[in-house]
């Protein structure tokens, strides 16, 4: 093996390794900005601009301090919370034309009931425990890496959580 | 910002663990269940083309997105940031403050290596430092002794180079100087110092030019000098000077710098009393002598003149030596007495070459020096590290907060 591949090696690896988070995080990272700035534009940019920083910073991961998905939502989530700093306000999600993408053709009234009191009990939450909903539920994260994300101690991030979940059971089962 | 209510109970962390499982789909709970699939269904998904346009950007290797940071600045507000910024945030920030703090440290630590090495230089022999000798007050050596300039004790007070007395008061012929003529606050001190120079035998001539030398700059008198080296290599100079007093301090200094100082010793004793006698003959001897001078007016009869002449003859001879003994104590005070010997050590000086004995010392001196400033650059640089910690830690902390103080305000 050549010297010049022999040290390049490594830089390949990170960047494999990279492209390996990049595929089973991107709309994981979308789904979690979105929930925060929601502002689907907005949200776009900002994931983009937290994989960039990502990939910049790629070598000051370190392993100890918890896993590579919970480092990366941590950007994504200053780049989130920047941006909203800029903006200043908040463009609620629901204001926005519905994407054709993800709107179902076929929603029936009670489903779209269903939504609507959801989708009014998510804004109704605390800018925390949304941001703590879609990291748990749309994420997938655990409560460590909730944790880790967050800044808090677990015990916390369990805390907000619960409290979040308690408020959306009672919602779905208040909706008839 | 968190809450303080974050003690998770047993029933909070069963429900957690319920989350979990349900997320996972193997959960009990129909409830919970429903939540999570109605959430679920809020999901936001990344539309098509910005997917596809990341993937792009994806494969060809996450470069530097073109105007990325510039279409995200323009949607912010913000502006583009320069070339200088974009380096600067390629730095890992947290080792920014650290390195400064170091390179200033180190920079302190070298002005004071550097002040440290310049006073051990000084405190060297003078073999190398001395001045270039003058030529008529260069002692003659080789041998004999030779006498230098010497100056009688009289001559001080008619030498143009005398500096004025220290005392305010001048021995004029009729100023009052009764006690109040004397202020009792003015101390008459007379100072002496002795000072014993080692040098290398090779090097004594150099000394010796160099005490006159320090003597003229301090407009000093040499007394007496004497200055010899014999072929065996042993040798010495010592020499008695006349230092005006308030350059004593200065003088000393510039002569211990002349050679190694094996001894130094100063003196001062107070003779205010001693100038009160002669001051208080000197002035009833003024006063008689006027009285004597109005008698004298007045005499009528030649007995009685040459009586008065011969009273006021007395009177004059005791102005006079109460005046003379007035102007050697202020000699006494105004000028201080110095005796510096010089004694050869017996090495050789610049030409006996670098001996392993000296390198020792060097060795050892250098040592010293590298601990001194070891030390000096700890103390300086654990309070700055220490401070930069917490600034560090207050600057991050404060970022948080400022950053999910949005978070606060939704």
């Amino acid at each position: 093996m050549s010297e010049t591949l022999t040290m390049a090696l490594p830089s390949e690896e990170a960047r494999s390794r990279f492209e390996e988070l990049y595929r089973s995080s991107r709309d994981d990272v979308y789904a979690y900005v979105a929930t925060l700035l929601r502002d689907r534009t907005a949200a776009e940019d900002v994931t983009a601009l937290a994989f960039e920083r990502a990939f910049r910073r790629r070598r000051l991961f370190d392993a100890r301090r918890g896993s590579e998905r919970a480092w990366l939502f941590g950007i994504a989530r200053n780049a989130a919370l920047d941006e909203l700093r800029r903006r200043g306000r908040t463009i609620a999600l629901a204001a926005e034309p519905e994407d054709p993408e993800t709107a179902g053709p076929g929603d029936e009234a009670e489903a779209a009931l269903e939504r609507a009191a959801l989708r009014s009990a998510l804004d109704q939450l605390a800018p925390r425990e949304r941001e703590v909903v879609a990291l748990k539920f749309f994420v997938g994260l655990s409560n460590e890496e909730l944790a880790r994300v967050l800044k808090v101690s677990p015990s916390n991030a369990g805390t907000i959580l619960h409290r979040a979940v308690q408020r959306l059971r009672e919602v779905c089962h208040a909706t008839p | 910002m968190p809450r303080r209510d974050d003690t998770l109970t047993l029933e909070m962390e069963r429900e957690l663990d319920a989350l979990d499982l349900t997320l996972a789909g193997e959960g009990s709970d129909r409830e919970l269940a429903e939540v999570v699939r109605a959430v679920h269904a809020e999901r936001a998904a990344p539309r098509g083309d910005f997917a596809r346009e990341l993937d792009a950007w994806a494969a060809d290797g996450f470069g530097r997105r073109r105007g990325a940071e510039a279409e995200h600045g323009a949607t912010a507000g913000a502006a583009v940031p320069s070339r200088a910024a974009r380096l600067l945030n390629r730095l890992p920030r947290f080792s920014l403050l650290p390195a400064l703090a170091v390179a200033g440290s180190l920079l302190v630590a070298l002005v004071v290596a550097g002040s440290a090495l310049q006073g051990a230089d000084e405190e060297r022999p003078a073999s190398s430092a001395a001045p270039a000798p003058t030529q008529d007050r260069r002692p003659a050596a080789g041998g004999a002794t030779a006498p230098r300039r010497e100056a009688a004790p009289d001559e001080l007070s008619s030498s143009a180079a005398a500096p004025a007395p220290t005392e305010p008061l001048s021995p004029g012929v009729d100023e009052p100087m009764g006690d109040q003529g004397l202020d009792r606050r003015t101390r008459r001190v007379e100072r002496a110092a002795s000072l014993v120079l080692g040098a290398p035998v090779d090097d004594v001539d150099d000394v010796a030019d160099g005490v006159v030398r320090a003597t003229d700059q301090a407009r000093g008198v040499v007394l007496t000098s004497n200055v010899s080296s014999d072929a065996d290599g042993t040798g010495g100079a010592s020499f008695e000077l006349r230092i005006p007093s308030d350059r004593l301090g200065p003088t000393l200094a510039s002569l211990s710098k002349l050679a190694d100082v094996k001894s130094r010793n100063q003196s001062s004793t107070d003779i205010t009393s001693a100038f009160i006698s002669p001051r208080e003959r000197l002035t009833d001897g003024l006063t008689e002598r006027k009285s004597l001078l109005r008698q004298l007016a007045k005499a009528d009869t030649p007995n009685e003149t040459a009586s008065i002449r011969a009273r006021l003859r007395t009177t004059s001879s005791q102005i006079a030596s109460s005046r003379a003994e007035l102007s050697t104590l202020r000699q006494r005070t105004s000028f201080s007495r110095v005796t510096v010997a010089v004694e050869a050590t017996g090495e050789g000086g610049g030409s006996g070459g670098w001996t392993v004995r000296d390198a020792l010392d060097d060795a050892l001196r250098i040592l010293t020096v590298s601990l001194g400033v070891a030390l000096v650059a700890l103390a300086i640089l654990l309070p700055i590290a220490l401070v930069l910690a917490g600034l560090r830690a207050g600057t991050r902390t404060l970022r948080r907060r400022r950053r999910e103080s949005v978070l606060d305000a939704g």
